[in-house]
């Protein structure tokens, strides 16, 4: 009977000692209401994590629970694990879902952005399309100017080209070259005949379209006679054509005369033929304005 | 004995008897922890895909734990066995948390990269 006392009595204090006195909280459970006091005081935590919070409270609550009731420290700090590793993840839980806020911001931003790189784009764009346009628009001037001034030239050039023409003129590397051949000349002598009206009338019609031009007027004649009767007759007959075309109008300044007498025929004089052909007024145009090179 | 001393005698035995019964009883009577044990085996293969490449460690834990909360409870270590399905749930959770955490900070990290080359490129035009 005394065993039986003892051993309950013994018993009983050990349960009796269990209950009155709470032995110290397992390590896991002070870092459980750590981590989970930390959790639930974070704001993020709070927004995002609302119901994994709260698992980890309960969980927090079952293991104090516990604690007061004297369970063993095995299922206290088994209790107390969850609860912290459930705080735990709320933390990351409400980390994520607010980087996922973080990047739908950054999505609204980048197409923001995109949207002014656009605007910029078709911006520069436009302005580039206007500068295109108006260098096309002065481009088509350019070449409707080019075009007339081409047209226009063309014209004159054929227009000098006919008049030319008219005027029996050959190219020289002196400038354009309208001979007026014995037959305008009497004789011996330095009067232009009437027949000659028409030449010298076309001559002086294409200098007066052609006003830059200016003209070398050269005697010549045979060999038949003296050198000097030969200068002097080549020189008044290079006056006379020059007299008549300042008659129809030519300014006397653009034109120069000069006699050559027999100093350069253009055939041999052994034939009359021949001597007729060397009996000549040569008449050289410039090609530009300025004054027609001389033979010497 | 008088009659006072044998009622104090009976009341403390009547007492630790019956703490002594309660206290065999609780341990005698833990049921198999099916419920928590499938929970865990569950919440570990749910994890097992994202958290695989992202969370190693904590799936690794988690992993781990729910092999021993599987040998205890084929031990008929019922109390050990729920308690380390119970952890091994938790962190299988976490480790899921963790490895979503992961990724978002790098999409978050990767998305501001870009938007901080467009914002170059703007400038540069």
């Amino acid at each position: 009977m005394n065993h039986t006392l003892i051993t309950s009595a013994v018993l009983a204090s050990l349960l009796l000692g269990a209950c009155a006195s709470t032995p110290a909280p397992p390590p896991a459970l002070v870092d459980a209401r750590a981590s989970v006091n930390t959790a639930g005081t974070n704001p993020a935590v709070l927004t995002h994590a609302p119901l994994e919070l709260k698992k980890a409270t309960d969980s927090l609550t079952r293991a104090n629970q516990m604690q007061d009731k004297g369970e063993s420290q095995a299922a206290i700090t088994s209790a107390a694990y969850v609860a912290q590793q459930q705080a735990k993840t709320a933390v990351a839980v409400a980390q994520a879902k607010s980087n996922d806020l973080a990047i739908t911001g950054s999505d609204a931003e980048r197409e923001r952005a995109r949207a002014d790189m656009r605007t910029l784009e078709a911006q520069r764009a436009q302005t580039q399309t206007q500068i295109a346009r108006q260098q096309t628009a002065t481009a088509q001037q350019q070449t409707a100017v080019a075009v007339a001034s081409a047209n226009n030239a063309q014209a004159q050039s054929a227009q000098l080209m006919q008049q030319l023409a008219e005027l029996q003129a050959t190219q020289t590397e002196r400038g354009m070259l309208v001979t007026l051949g014995d037959v305008l000349f009497e004789f011996g002598r330095a009067e232009v005949k009437p027949g000659a009206q028409m030449s010298l009338r076309k001559l002086a019609d294409f200098l007066q379209q052609n006003p830059n031009r200016r003209i070398l007027v050269e005697g010549h004649t045979d060999s038949v006679g003296s050198n000097d009767a030969n200068n002097l007759l080549s020189r008044k007959r290079a006056d006379a054509v020059d007299t008549a075309l300042v008659a129809m109008g030519l300014d006397a300044s653009r034109a120069t005369t000069v006699g050559y007498g027999e100093d350069f025929p253009v055939a041999d004089n052994l034939s009359d033929t021949n001597r007729a052909l060397n009996r000549r007024v040569e008449v050289y145009i410039s090609d530009s304005e300025k004054p027609v090179q001389s033979r010497r | 004995m008088n009659s006072i001393t044998s009622n104090t005698q009976l009341h403390s035995r009547l007492a630790a008897c019956v703490a002594t019964v309660a206290l065999l009883t609780a341990c005698a009577s833990t049921p198999p922890p099916k419920a928590e044990l499938a929970v865990g085996n569950a919440a570990v293969e749910r994890a097992t895909g994202p958290a695989a490449a992202d969370a190693p460690v904590a799936l690794a834990l988690a992993r781990d734990k729910m092999t021993r909360a599987n040998t205890a409870y084929a031990d008929k270590n019922y109390d050990l066995a729920r308690q380390l399905a119970e952890e091994a749930s938790a962190d299988a959770t976490l480790a899921e948390a963790e490895a979503r955490d992961v990724r978002s900070t790098r999409a978050l990290a990767e998305v501001r990269e870009g938007l901080r080359q467009l914002k170059d490129e703007m400038v540069r035009k």
